[in-house]
């Protein structure tokens, strides 16, 4: 794993709750990207999951070793939006269809985030993603695992 | 022998979808597959027997979308699919059809004539409506323009069907049409022309939408001796709304005339003239367990002060008992809910729950004309029957849906040589792939 990518995590894990203008900050960045990077949907995941899980329900290690197992990409590289339903899916406990199942991946991730309405509007697997429809994704993802949609 | 329908645009389609994948961004593309089943049972007095009927279609689709400057936008959907179906009655004979289902091509430009306008163009094969429902809605080859201007909205649209395989198509207007249904002979569809013109007000006071639409369908075709072409045309008009302030409640009125000319090779013209209304009312309750409460009117004219109405294609009246939308009045009521939908499986929880009854009427006894087997032409009775459907259906996951459909008819035996109930009952299983 680069260290970029452990900063950004332990900047997610640790920093949050701790120093809430710093992490507006960041937050404020990453909705300007006009294409997500993969460390910042990371870290949007990330941060979100640390607060709603206790840390012996959330193995952030686990959840990205599957995620790197299945796609290749950096720290700094554009996430699509299949790729960041995928993480989604990975750290959170998201509806999953039968061919999410059996193939794991972005593009069934996306269709299933798309039926279960966390994801609204086109949901093309392989379509670029910015910083604000990737944080109102997250959103409705929670809202989703809190029964509110 | 086997049936095999093949059409000569399906190359056209497989090598327009190998195309767009080929040569689209990937960013711009997505394209899927789709398996569906279909299992029927039925029981009616046209066959001798229960008849077990299963279809299976397997489609494919791909998409492509850009966006120009200024908003604009650019989609082109394609999907082709294969179907057989298996008729017990027709054991012999299982149909196998191949077939381009949609080659649509959307363009949107927003802002055209200022804040709040948007100029919409659809082209080449897709489905074509009218406000009722009830008149026109089936595909076919053509054009769309759609105006949207804040006080207004113009539609005007064009297709031909003569292009569409012969098992596909559901027009079936004249006698001539109904023979060459189940004719392996003829390739294609009955070919006819139809164009719609359409305005719409879309907040004529508060929500309430006005809508008037006018179309016109030619019968291409050159009649042999004793086959006949019709050609119609129809006017309508179409209220709809919310019930202000109920919240969740919305009705529906309308009303069209139907006009036309029969034209039999050697026997000349016959001018028709025709009508058809009717009411709906919905209301949706979503804290109520997802509940929908509906109730429909629907007086289709017969042979009395009007001729009997013809559609272009006319939607399912029921389901285990489906007559023409011709002389014709029809109740329907129903209530759905989603059961479980407090449950934490998706399954139980996207579970819905339908009860549907209708009560069929004939509009009027001087004319015979209503389309079922085992009418007995010399009763007097209006009242044709009674029929109660039950419906199940689910979508648990993105990729996995089903339905089972189940109804019996009750006819009355004042108009029913037979007064056995007739049942049909379906099966539905889509795979998304």
């Amino acid at each position: 794993m680069d260290k970029h990518l452990v900063l950004l995590l332990l900047l997610a894990v640790g920093l949050a709750p701790k120093l809430p203008a710093q992490s507006n900050q960041l937050l404020d960045r990453i909705m300007a990207e006009d294409e997500l990077r993969f460390g910042s949907a990371l870290y949007l995941v990330v941060s979100a999951g640390s607060a709603i899980y206790r840390t012996d329900e959330f193995d952030i290690a686990a959840a990205l070793r599957r995620v790197r197992h299945r796609i290749t990409i950096q720290t700094y590289d554009p996430i699509t939006l299949g790729q960041y339903a995928f993480v989604l899916q990975e750290f959170f406990d998201l509806p999953e269809g039968m061919w999410y199942r059996l193939l794991a991946g972005p593009r069934y991730a996306a269709r299933d985030l798309a039926h279960a309405e966390i994801i609204q509007g086109r949901a093309y697997p392989a379509m670029p993603l910015s910083g604000r429809r990737a944080v109102h994704i997250l959103g409705r993802a929670l809202m989703h695992m809190e029964g509110n949609l | 022998m086997t049936r095999v329908r093949r059409c000569v645009f399906l190359p056209a389609a497989l090598a327009g979808m190998l195309m767009i994948v080929a040569h689209a961004p990937a960013q711009q593309l997505d394209w899927g597959g789709t398996f569906d089943s279909a299992t029927n049972l039925r029981d009616d007095p046209s066959r001798e027997d229960t008849v077990f009927q299963q279809s299976f279609r397997l489609g494919l689709w791909a998409e492509v979308f850009a966006e120009l400057r200024d908003e604009r936008t650019v989609r082109f959907t394609a999907e082709g699919s294969y179907r057989l179906e298996y008729d017990e009655d027709d054991d012999d004979h299982p149909l196998h059809v191949l077939n381009p289902d949609l080659l649509r091509l959307r363009a949107s430009f927003p802002l055209v004539f200022g804040p709040g306008s948007t100029l919409d163009f659809t082209a080449g094969r897709f489905r074509f409506g009218e406000p009722t429902g009830a008149i026109w809605n089936h595909p076919g080859d053509g054009l769309s323009v759609e105006a949207r201007l804040p006080r207004v909205w113009v539609q005007v649209a064009g297709a031909y069907t003569g292009l569409l395989l012969n098992p596909v198509s559901d027009i079936r207007m004249t006698q001539t049409d109904l023979e060459e249904e189940d004719d392996t002979d003829e390739l294609f569809g009955p070919r006819r022309a139809i164009g719609r013109l359409q305005l719409q007000l879309p907040e004529l006071i508060g929500r309430q939408r006005l809508t008037g639409f006018g179309i016109v369908q030619v019968d291409l075709r050159d009649p042999d001796d004793g086959e006949e072409t019709l050609d119609t045309q129809y006017v309508g008009l179409r209220l709809d709304g919310p019930v202000e302030p109920v919240r969740g409640l919305y009705y529906e009125v309308f009303g069209a005339r139907g006009f036309g000319t029969f034209n039999e090779e050697g026997n000349g013209d016959t001018s028709v003239s025709s009508g058809l209304y009717g009411a709906r009312v919905r209301y949706f309750r979503e804290r109520l367990r997802y509940s929908r409460l509906f109730a429909e009117w629907l007086h289709a004219s017969g042979g009395d002060a009007l001729d009997p109405f013809v559609a272009i294609n006319a939607p399912a009246a029921g389901f285990a008992f489906s007559p023409d939308l011709a002389n014709l009045m029809l109740a329907t009521a129903g209530y759905s809910l989603r059961p479980f939908s407090d449950s934490a499986s998706a399954a139980a929880a996207g579970l819905q729950a339908g009860i549907t009854a209708r009560g069929y009427f004939r509009s009027t006894t001087k004319d015979v004309f209503f389309d079922a087997p085992g009418v007995d032409a010399d009763s007097d009775s209006r009242y044709a029957g009674a029929e109660g459907e039950l419906r199940l259906a689910s979508r648990p996951t993105a990729d996995l849906g089903f339905a089972f459909t189940s109804a019996v008819f009750f006819p009355n035996d004042d108009l029913f040589a037979d007064s056995d109930p007739w049942y049909r009952g379906r099966f539905e299983l889509s795979i998304g792939l």
